[in-house]
């Protein structure tokens, strides 16, 4: 499609997606050997990998006493995009990012469970096509469930947007670069229907608002599944092992 | 849900780096709607339907053409509507989407969107059974194939219906379809097929195949990556040549093969502007002559008000230039396509000035380098790129700024806003500026946006709020409210002559609030007389290196608008402490003279005062008192006589130093100066008044002129190097060779060797056409026009010999009668008081004002603040002037707006009429930019309904500076205009009638359409009438009967020249009921009984 129809009048999106319809999502939990949880997602051509060390002590001495800290540090590969870049540590789209990923465990992860000690999750963008903030809540909450750390619930995030009047799941690159579109990121609990984060920098009116709030969280659900079977999938491996 | 997935390979072009690599993923699906009618196997053709999509027809073959039919043939495919059940692949819209083709895909779209062409876009590449891997050769026909492959054999058990592919490339490359034959699909050549199926398409095919012969309109010429390459290389070669380095400059202008100059650029526009084009002005002397320079390219990125250098073409390459100067617009940069809007702005905005005989032709030039760049802050509208993203171009509201190249992502929320923009560089390689958005000033159209659009562009103001006084300069303030007014301190009182006793009295406009002159009269006991002139005593206040002083001089003047003025310094003082209230006590500085009984000055005295202003008058009861009116409105009856008594001695000493002064060679000059009335409640213009000019204004102005020389010379005298005076530079006489030869048509001969001359010349024009004072008015203000304007300077800056006032006929000259409103005459206080010494405290720690230095460059300031505020105040008078012809014209039944006017001037595609009602000048257009010549059908039948519309087949149209004519054809009856040739030379009067030109971009320009020639049109007939009395009767009768019959049917015209309709007259030109037999001429005109008008014309 071409480049201003974001969403054909069939009803097709720019790679071939309907309105309603997420991008594919492989994911595999211990990816390294050397963290204690890792994990490898992608979503599309959205590729990152994520490293989670701790509980462990922590290396300020500055800390609060009756819980753990949690620490993310987002990387993105200078090869991520097709024009090669770059990116200082203090880039503030990135410590945005990391922040975001930040308040959203602080919520889930059972911080008290661990006093005195620090968690760190380490998150590297491989590629980027788009959902950048999804993808690295899906795949911490992977490396997070790898780690054994405790959390209350997974983390399913999951974008939406608001194309031609039609709201609009999971966008990628092209349609998210579209000043146009609005482009909501929610991240919940998907058991309890507790929403972590909800984000959003660009307009939508107020009357639309639940509906694309309402797709997302459909698209949760579904991520929801993908991460459990995952997890699944990862802990039969480690009980072949054991047997 | 999803297929299988691939990877789509994209080549565009990137911001910094060249060819880039793009991979979008793609998800190949099964449920790819067929969207055929008859189709019992797609579920998702009803989701089609339901998106109120079209679904082809099980009649007539399925058509698929190929990429190059649809590049290249889309006109016939979009308007030859036997053409239906058309399949467009989305390969073919990706194809055109590479090569941006954004247009080509809207027809497309608009194609798949008509129910009656029961044709679709397909989605083949998405769809796994129809998806081509990309690496394949040739692989878009193949794509194209195999969605016709994929139709027949979906379509076999449902209709068997024939499935054509459509092609230009048949015969060439058959093996790259041979694939498919066994499929049954059959593919033909368009022409073939056209002269098969539908021969009456035949012609138009033919007709697109001429005009597309040698274009590059069929996209499979090249491939993606091919197309993507070769655009960087045009780019590159498109790029602007690089300016010289600074030493080449040097070495250029110390050897004199460059020349430097400030440009004026203007933008492409107009009847006879092409492409953009510069112009250095070097005063057009024979040794210096003007620069031009043509084309985007030779002017290398110059902007209005920079400094370039310039290389002058020699005779050889400036013949070759002009060959080939149209420079290639990269097409794909530009953005202009959809411009038409700002096309239509300019082609209201008159053409060229029609160039003098006399005047040296000026020399073409190439911009080499640019030294000094004048980039200010831009007020600009948005142009949004329709390719999306964030990169848009802004466009200036001053045409004579290039667009510039924003980035910025809200675009929805800057549309039809008035917003900021900065240039930051002009790269080689681009085609406009780059610039950024600095922040909004609100909507398109809204009063005080458009009032903050004029303070921007002036460098006023950043916006109305911050014209607002500080607090630390309010702190200054000396405290003044109702409850406590504030009065003279007892030391100052002591200090001062007290004049408290002296009648004085202060004339002003109507409801002025910052009154800083008053004047007194009175005779003396030895015949003599006592002028006195009081002005406000700012500087008492305002203490140097004050906040509120070192605001006033970044302000410079007050500057009045329309609606509002952005007063100088703060209100407390313009207003009430400083101003000349009616019997109030305030401080002044005073010039007072001994006149002898002939009005020659015996003694003159300088000083501070305290004065009691007995009455503030305004200047038409002023010239009630002089009338010897008495009872005279809001005067205090028992001061009337007093008053007079001092009004008229004021009079008579004035008239006599006025006369002196014209003597001396001083010319009376005129400038439009329009006053609005508002309607209070809604806000809205009720009328727009000329400013009237009584004798008394003269009195005051004269009165005013006295004391500004007087003082003028005795800052000179004190400071020889560093007095602040005001000068008129003598023009040279070439400046006025228009005048010369608009006034020649009249005939009359203008004498402008000097200012005495000059003002001879204008004076007998004033007395031949005293019936006429729109034709003084004019050639009055064209005499201003000639002239440079009047400015300030420090008298050690130049020679004794450059301190003439020309207008004024004056040699030394000053401002200082109006310190509430202009920084200079602050200035100019100080240095008054300085010299006689009574500057108390206003001098400490200030020696500034007696440097030369500081006063120089103050100077200069002040001009420019000066020159601003004149065009601020200009351009709100064009905003209201604009907006109440809008309110008049537009909406409620679309009235026109008639009103006589003069030709001002002369241009090559039409005139620029002056309206005196409204003091507005506009330009009539009679030529369009392709050349065509409009001239309204209203000038033959003098109607204003009919200034619609456009008499057909006129020529001859020829422009110089004296007159412009225009043949019309022979067929048009010519009964008022007595000849078939039409002139029009400057001063003629004419009828025209306003309107606006409605745009999204910028306030609404005013323009003029003829309404007829002479401007008392109804005048002359009547006057004709009288002439053929016999007539009279008999076309008395059918009038009265035609009249009735018009009433029966109810039409609401009872005829023709009772449509609705003002004229400025007041009187409609005949009403309906009259017996007029024009009335009926004219509609025999309108039945096309021309013969009517020939027996007329023969009588």
């Amino acid at each position: 499609m071409s480049r201003q129809e974001l969403l054909s009048p069939e009803g097709l999106r720019v790679d071939g997606r309907r309105a309603n319809e997420l991008r594919r999502i492989s994911c595999r939990a211990s990816v390294l050997n050397s963290a204690d949880g890792s994990s490898y997602y992608e979503q599309g051509n959205t590729k990152v990998l994520v490293a989670v060390y701790g509980p462990r002590e922590p290396r300020t001495k500055s800390l609060t006493h009756d819980h753990a800290t949690i620490n993310v540090e987002f990387n993105v590969a200078p090869f991520s995009t097709s024009e090669r870049r770059k990116r200082s540590k203090g880039d503030k789209r990135l410590l945005e990012v990391a922040s975001f990923v930040k308040q959203t465990f602080e919520g889930a992860v059972q911080t008290a469970v661990y006093p005195r000690s620090q968690i760190d999750i380490y998150i590297h963008l491989l590629q980027h096509d788009g959902g950048t903030l999804e993808t690295c809540i899906n795949a911490a909450t992977l490396a997070l469930v790898d780690a054994g750390i405790s959390m209350v619930d997974y983390v399913c995030a999951c974008t939406a947007g608001f194309i031609d009047e039609t709201p609009v799941l999971d966008l990628n690159f092209v349609e998210e670069s579209s000043i146009e579109t609005p482009d909501l990121t929610v991240a919940v609990l998907p058991r309890s229907g507790n929403i972590a984060l909800l984000q959003m920098e660009s307009r939508l009116h107020s009357s639309k608002l639940e509906d694309v709030l309402e797709l997302a969280t459909e698209g949760c659900k579904h991520i929801h599944k993908k991460l459990d079977d995952a997890v699944l999938a990862a802990a039969s491996e480690l009980a072949k092992k054991l047997s | 849900m999803l297929g299988t997935r691939t990877e789509n390979v994209a080549f565009r072009r990137g911001k910094r780096q060249g060819l880039m690599m793009s991979v979008t993923e793609r998800y190949l699906r099964q449920d790819i709607p067929c969207a055929h009618k008859s189709c019992q196997l797609c579920p998702h053709n009803a989701d089609l339907a339901r998106r109120g999509l079209p679904q082809l027809s099980d009649s007539g073959m399925i058509l698929i053409p190929d990429a190059s039919v649809v590049s290249r043939y889309i006109e016939l495919l979009e308007h030859s509507h036997a053409l239906t059940n058309l399949v467009f692949c989305q390969s073919v819209v990706d194809a055109l989407d590479r090569r941006n083709r954004t247009r080509t895909i809207r027809n497309v779209r608009g194609i798949a969107a008509d129910p009656r062409r029961t044709s679709m876009v397909f989605a083949n590449e998405v769809f796994a059974q129809t998806h081509v891997e990309t690496t394949l050769p040739a692989r878009d026909n193949r794509a194209v194939m195999r969605v016709a492959a994929w139709y027949k054999a979906h379509l076999v058990g449902a209709v068997g219906q024939k499935v054509v592919v459509l092609t230009l490339k048949a015969s060439k490359s058959s093996e790259q379809y041979a694939d498919y034959q066994e499929s049954g699909v059959k593919v033909w050549k368009l022409a073939e097929f056209l002269a098969e199926f539908h021969p009456a398409l035949v012609e138009h095919y033919a007709s697109i195949t001429e005009a597309t012969k040698d274009g590059d309109m069929d996209i499979t010429g090249m491939t993606p990556a091919e197309y993507a390459q070769a655009r960087i290389l045009a780019k590159a070669q498109s790029g602007y040549p690089s300016h010289l380095s600074p030493s080449e400059i040097e070495d250029g202008l110390r050897s004199g093969t460059l020349v430097r100059g400030k440009i004026r650029v203007l933008q492409p526009g107009g009847a006879m502007r092409t492409e953009s084009q510069g112009i250095i002005e070097r005063g057009g002397a024979a040794d210096t002559p003007d620069i031009i320079i043509v084309g985007r390219a030779a002017l290398n990125r110059a902007c209005t008000g920079d400094t370039v250098v310039v290389r002058l073409l020699t005779r050889a390459e400036e013949s070759a230039e002009g060959k080939d100067t149209v420079v290639e617009q990269g097409s794909d940069e530009t953005g202009d396509e959809d411009d038409n809007e700002a096309l239509a702005v300019e082609q209201v905005e008159a053409g060229e000035e029609t160039t003098l005989d006399n005047a040296r032709k000026p020399v073409r030039g190439v911009v080499v380098g640019v030294s000094e760049r004048k980039w200010r802050p831009f007020v600009a509208t948005l142009q949004v790129d329709e390719a999306g993203g964030s990169r848009h171009l802004a466009v200036p509201v001053d045409s004579s700024v290039p667009k510039i190249r924003i980035h910025y992502m809200d675009t929805a929320a800057i549309a039809e806003m008035y917003f900021v923009v900065a240039i930051d560089e002009w790269p080689a390689d681009s085609q406009y500026p780059q610039g950024h958005f600095v922040r909004v000033l609100g909507p398109v159209g809204n009063l005080d946006t458009e009032v903050d659009v004029i303070l921007v562009e002036r460098q006023i103001a950043v916006s109305q709020s911050a014209l607002k006084f500080s607090l630390a300069s309010m702190r200054e303030m000396p405290i003044s409210t109702d409850q406590c007014p504030w009065s003279p301190s007892a030391e100052e009182v002591a200090r001062r002559r007290d004049l408290r006793d002296s009648l004085i009295f202060s004339i002003d406009p109507k409801g002025s609030q910052d009154i800083d002159d008053a004047v007194s009269m009175r005779k003396a006991a030895d015949g003599g007389y006592e002028l006195g002139v009081h002005i406000a005593d700012v500087t008492q206040f305002v203490l140097p290196g004050s906040a509120t002083d070192t605001e006033a001089m970044a302000r410079g003047t007050t500057v009045y608008l329309a609606d509002r003025r952005f007063n100088m310094i703060p209100e407390v003082l313009s207003e009430q402490v400083c101003s000349l209230r009616g019997l109030k006590d305030r401080y002044a500085v005073s010039v007072i003279w001994d006149l002898d009984s002939e009005y020659n000055a015996t003694k003159m005295w300088f000083g501070r005062t305290l004065i009691r202003s007995a009455c503030e008058m305004y200047y038409e009861q002023a010239q009630a008192l002089l009338d010897g009116v008495t009872n005279v409105d809001g005067l205090d009856p028992k001061m009337e006589a007093s008053l007079k008594e001092s009004i008229v001695e004021l009079t008579k000493a004035m008239r006599v130093l006025r006369q002196r002064r014209y003597e001396a060679g001083a010319l009376e000059l005129a400038s439009t100066e329009i006053k609005f009335t508002f309607d209070k409640e809604s806000g809205a213009i009720s009328e727009l008044l000329p400013k009237s000019s009584l004798e008394i204004h003269r009195v005051i102005e004269e009165a005013m002129v006295f004391a500004n020389s007087a003082v003028a010379r005795r800052i000179y005298e004190q400071f020889p190097g560093a007095a602040l005076l005001r000068r008129h530079r003598s023009p040279g006489s070439e400046r006025f060779a228009r005048l010369v030869d608009a006034a020649r048509t009249k005939g009359f001969e203008i004498d402008c060797s000097s200012n005495a001359a000059l003002a001879d010349s204008l004076r007998r024009i004033t007395e031949a056409s005293k019936s006429d004072p729109d034709i003084v008015f004019l050639a009055k203000s064209m005499a201003t026009l000639a002239m440079q304007e009047a400015e300030y300077f420090a008298t050690g800056d130049c020679g004794s010999d450059a301190y003439l006032h020309y207008g004024l006929a004056l040699d030394f000259y000053t401002h200082f009668t109006s310190p509430i409103r202009r920084y200079a005459d602050i200035i100019v206080h100080r240095q008054l008081l300085e010299a006689v010494a009574m500057g108390g405290t206003v001098f400490e720690g200030n020696a500034a004002v007696g440097s030369q230095k500081w006063v120089g460059d103050t100077t200069g300031k002040l001009n420019e603040r000066n020159r601003q505020s004149k065009r601020a105040q200009r351009e709100s008078t064009e905003l209201f002037q604009s907006r109440y012809v809008v309110q008049r014209t537009v909406g409620s039944g679309q009235e026109h707006l008639i009103a006589d006017g003069v030709v001002a001037e002369i241009r090559t595609n039409g005139l620029i009429v002056y309206v005196p009602k409204f003091g507005l000048r506009g330009p009539v257009h009679l030529r369009d930019s392709s050349g065509q010549i409009k001239l309204a059908l209203s000038v033959l039948s003098g109607n204003a309904r009919d200034s619609d519309s456009f008499i057909e087949g006129c020529s001859e149209f020829v422009a110089d500076t004296k007159q412009l004519s225009i043949r019309l054809p022979m067929n048009v009856p010519v009964f008022q205009l007595g000849s078939q040739v039409l002139r029009f030379s400057v001063f003629d009067h004419v009828r025209v009638s306003l309107r606006v030109l409605e745009t999204k971009r910028r306030r609404p320009p005013v323009y003029l359409i003829l309404v007829s020639r002479a401007s008392s049109s109804a005048n002359g007939m009547r006057a004709y009438r009288s002439t053929l009395p016999s007539l009279d009767k008999t076309f008395r009768v059918s009038a009265a009967s035609n009249s009735a019959s018009k009433k029966a049917s109810n039409t609401g015209n009872a005829t023709s020249t009772a449509s609705p309709m003002m004229t400025t007259t007041g009187e409609k030109l005949t009403t309906g009921k009259s017996s007029d037999y024009y009335s009926v001429l004219e509609r025999f005109g309108e039945m096309s009984l021309f013969e009517t008008h020939c027996d007329v014309q023969t009588l």
